[in-house]
């Protein structure tokens, strides 16, 4: 084929209003930004906007790794136990004393093996997703607490082990620049690689997937572990940054991921997934909580505001063309 | 002529305009009482926007719908009380429930707090299905019956709703002839009894075997409306289609059929899988196309994907290109060389989320990735545009999601997809089903001159359409209930002598 054929791919002429409503969640963000200016000095200010970032560093990690898990048409519901059973293995190494850079890698490896652990349920055993990952999410739950009696692990902590989360380079702080390395490599991965279109074609037809030659189950595997893998990066992230292993840290963390996921614009039934969407879509969360936590709002009406923008999300989406 | 002349269904002004598309304009037109009524068009003419306007799945931009001289509006559930009933291409049904709990969906036989008597509904659902004519296990959930039997459950259900006008689109896409045939005879014999059925089919012998008048769509207009009588096979296509385009099909390969050398590509021997298919021998030829005729059930798609390694075998083994196939996995026989192109494009083919582009690449990225698995865009662009182009892909532009390809161009775009993994020898499953006219051709195009153009290619294709096996097959293996029944090679190919082996 030597010379160029040139097919027009037409696009629709869009008005300012649906292209808003396409973009919803970028939308969004900027108004939350803008109206918490608004609101609050305290909102825009260098300090606060670390703050954003750092926080986000965890749930968007986490919501990277549930990025390809739901694009593959599943679901990890274990991720917010295995963030706990990962700070607890990372802290319970450094009493040992470990030193802390093959401490990170014993902890990730165990992290990518607990994810590959509910994949083989899925792949070999055939279990739907939601109750392996159910299942996992109630062991390394139960482990962690087993560790220490339910309490947590903090006398005998090498000085090393919280550099991680608590300090920076000039102004940003280290897990923010794990973000930013985490985030190009995985949107890389999604966008530009094999692996990312067939994330996204078993996502769309398993079977016709398999029929094209797409080895299904082994990269349901892979992506069930690197789903592992991100919770216990979050998980060495957090549990450095608070300075102790804590068996009870992580609840609830993979509905923000989810939440993440779904208002970036990924969806449950597979097949389409976006990781600067989810990155997107972990901002608003974050500033949605940071903002309102300035504001003075109660973390329990936070909680209740945040189901009704995801519901709002959702909703936006059947306009979206 | 079935019916009194009474008008039962008129469409005014009827217009659907979609984003980019208007799939019907200015559609007018009546249907009367008792008539069989055929409505034809190339894919994209609106034909199935018409009939989804009908039966209340869609709603019309503009125009009416006036039936016995009411106008129709509401839901689809309003429109089978009025009458309608629309049988849609091997859909509707709930495929979790069985065959009697599909027929009776939403009339069950039950008390006043809801329990439903099995025992009398099976009844009804047997007495239905037998006054059809055919004999499907009705206990079973819908998913285990093969296409065509889920077809005829559809069928059953709307003869049940008592419709006085049943709409059909491609209703034989999956019925072998003696489905059809039996088929065609209950519709004669409803329609007698004053039922109105307009029916949407890409089968043009099929047409002029049952309908008394049919309509021609075009791009969204009506062309015409014509008596059956009056037209020709030749005359329906040219207004379907516009007849300059016809020529183009008295091109080079449309009358040679391939030759094949003597050189064996493949060798199958005594492949045998409990239930399914038993002691099955053959051998592919360089240059051939070997056809697999045979009724439904017959085992040719379990054979041919178990060829393929979807599929396991009980015994036998396969030798391709001298060497005897160990490891059966579709993945491992893509390595190898052989390509599999499915039956169900919409289940088991196309990835719906994708676009046109992803779709042909897809089956072959290693070869524009590098080996850390990062894909050259620039590379991918340049086949799938040099594919669209070559097959001539109706579409937008790569990036065009394929569900709003029509069906014959999502098939295309799974064809070119073959193709593209640099295989030579390719396993059709029924590669024109639900296509239309212009697109069969093109397909049959493309099929001859794949075996012919380079060395060591072959095709092996299930067909379950006679015509389509007689003009492109160089040799016919039928099989019926497993086995071999006979191998047809020359003048032996033709429709009565095949259907003679098949049943």
């Amino acid at each position: 084929m030597t010379e160029k054929i040139k097919i027009q791919n037409t696009k629709s002429k869009k008005s300012i209003g649906q292209i808003i409503i396409n973009n919803a969640a970028l939308t969004a963000l900027v108004l939350l930004v803008i109206m918490f200016t608004f609101i609050s000095k305290r909102f825009f200010t260098a300090n606060n906007v670390i703050n954003i970032f750092t926080q986000v560093s965890i749930t968007a990690i986490i919501a990277f790794g549930m990025t390809f898990v739901i694009t593959a048409a599943q679901i990890d519901l274990s991720v917010g136990s295995v963030l706990a059973l990962a700070g607890m293995i990372f802290m319970a190494l450094s009493v040992a004393g470990v030193p802390v850079f093959l401490a990170i890698i014993i902890t990730l490896a165990v992290g990518g093996f607990l994810g590959a652990f509910s994949g083989y349920l899925i792949t070999y055993f055939k279990l739907p997703s939601f109750i392996a990952t159910l299942a996992l999410m109630t062991i390394a739950r139960g482990i962690a607490l087993l560790m220490r009696g339910g309490t947590t692990i903090c006398q005998g902590i090498q000085t090393s082990f919280l550099w991680l989360g608590q300090s920076k380079v000039g102004v940003i702080p280290i897990p923010v620049i794990i973000l930013i390395i985490i985030f190009v490599i995985m949107d890389f991965v999604m966008t530009r690689t094999t692996f990312g279109t067939y994330n996204r074609a078993i996502g769309s037809n398993p079977e016709a997937s398999r029929l094209a030659g797409i080895s299904v189950n082994s990269m349901l595997l892979k992506i069930m572990a690197i789903s592992g893998l991100c919770a216990a990066v979050a998980g060495i992230i957090t549990a450095s940054r608070l300075g102790v292993g804590s068996p009870i840290t992580g609840m609830m963390k993979e509905l923000d991921a989810i939440t993440a996921v779904i208002l970036g614009g990924t969806a449950m039934t597979g097949g389409v997934g976006t990781i600067k969407g989810t990155f997107i879509g972990a901002l608003v969360v974050t500033i949605l909580t940071n903002g309102l936590t300035i504001m003075g709002v109660s973390s329990y009406w936070q909680q209740i505001l945040l189901g009704f923008v995801l519901i709002g999300a959702l909703a936006l989406k059947k306009f979206q063309k | 002529m079935n019916g009194n002349d009474k008008v039962i269904l008129e469409f005014k002004e009827l217009t659907k305009q979609y984003p980019g598309t208007t799939a019907l304009q200015n559609v007018s037109f009546s249907i009367n009482r008792g008539e069989v009524f055929g409505l034809m068009g190339e894919n994209g003419a609106g034909k199935s926007t018409l009939l989804n306007i009908l039966s209340g799945a869609v709603s019309e931009t503009s125009g009416e719908i006036f039936i016995e001289g009411q106008k129709l509006t509401g839901t689809p559930f309003n429109r089978r009380k009025e009458g309608i009933s629309m049988v849609y291409q091997g859909l509707g049904l709930a495929l979790h429930l069985t065959g009697e709990e599909n027929i009776l969906l939403g009339n069950e036989i039950s008390n006043y707090i809801g329990v439903i008597n099995r025992k009398k509904q099976l009844e009804k659902a047997r007495k239905l299905m037998q006054s059809v004519g055919v004999d499907i296990d009705l206990k079973v959930p819908v998913l285990n019956l093969s296409a065509d039997e889920r077809q005829l459950v559809a069928i059953i259900r709307a003869i049940s709703l008592n419709a006085k006008i049943i709409a059909l689109d491609e209703p034989t896409s999956s019925l072998s002839k003696g489905e059809v045939g039996k088929l065609f005879k209950i519709i004669n014999d409803l329609s007698k009894k004053g039922i109105t059925f307009i029916f949407v089919s890409h089968h043009l012998e099929e047409v002029f075997q049952i309908s008394n008048r049919l309509a021609v769509l075009k791009d969204g207009q009506l062309q015409g409306i014509r008596k059956t009588e009056e037209m020709t096979p030749h005359s329906l296509t040219e207004m379907m289609v516009g007849s300059k385009i016809i020529e183009k099909y008295d091109a080079k390969f449309a009358n040679e059929k391939s030759t094949h050398s003597n050189k064996v590509l493949m060798e199958v021997k005594n492949l045998t899988k409990k239930g399914e298919f038993y002691d099955i021998s053959f051998k592919v030829y360089e240059g051939e196309i070997l056809c697999f005729a045979g009724l439904m059930g017959s085992g040719r798609t379990t054979l041919i994907k178990a060829i393929f390694g979807a599929d396991t075998f009980d015994e036998g083994e396969i030798i391709f290109n001298g060497k005897k196939v160990k490891n059966f996995s579709p993945r491992n026989a893509i390595k190898q060389g052989i390509a599999y192109l499915p039956e169900d494009r919409l289940n088991e083919g196309i990835l719906k989320t994708m676009s046109v582009g992803e779709n042909i690449t897809i089956e072959n990225l290693e070869k524009i990735s590098t080996r850390s698995g990062v894909i050259k865009r620039g590379d991918n662009k340049s086949i799938q545009e040099a594919f669209i182009k070559e097959f001539s892909i109706k579409t937008t532009g790569t990036n065009q999601p394929i569900p709003a390809l029509s069906g014959g161009n999502q098939q295309k775009t799974l064809f070119a997809r073959l193709v593209n993994t640099d295989c030579d020898f390719l396993l059709l499953n029924e590669p024109s089903r639900g296509v239309d006219v212009l697109v069969k051709e093109e397909m049959h195009e493309l099929m001859k001159k794949f075996v012919m153009e380079k060395p060591n290619r072959a095709i092996i294709m299930v067909s379950s359409e006679l015509p389509e096996v007689v003009s492109t097959s160089s040799r016919v293996v039928v099989m019926r209930k497993g086995v071999i029944a006979a191998t047809l090679t020359g003048d032996d190919i033709e429709e009565s002598k095949i259907i003679k082996k098949m049943i």
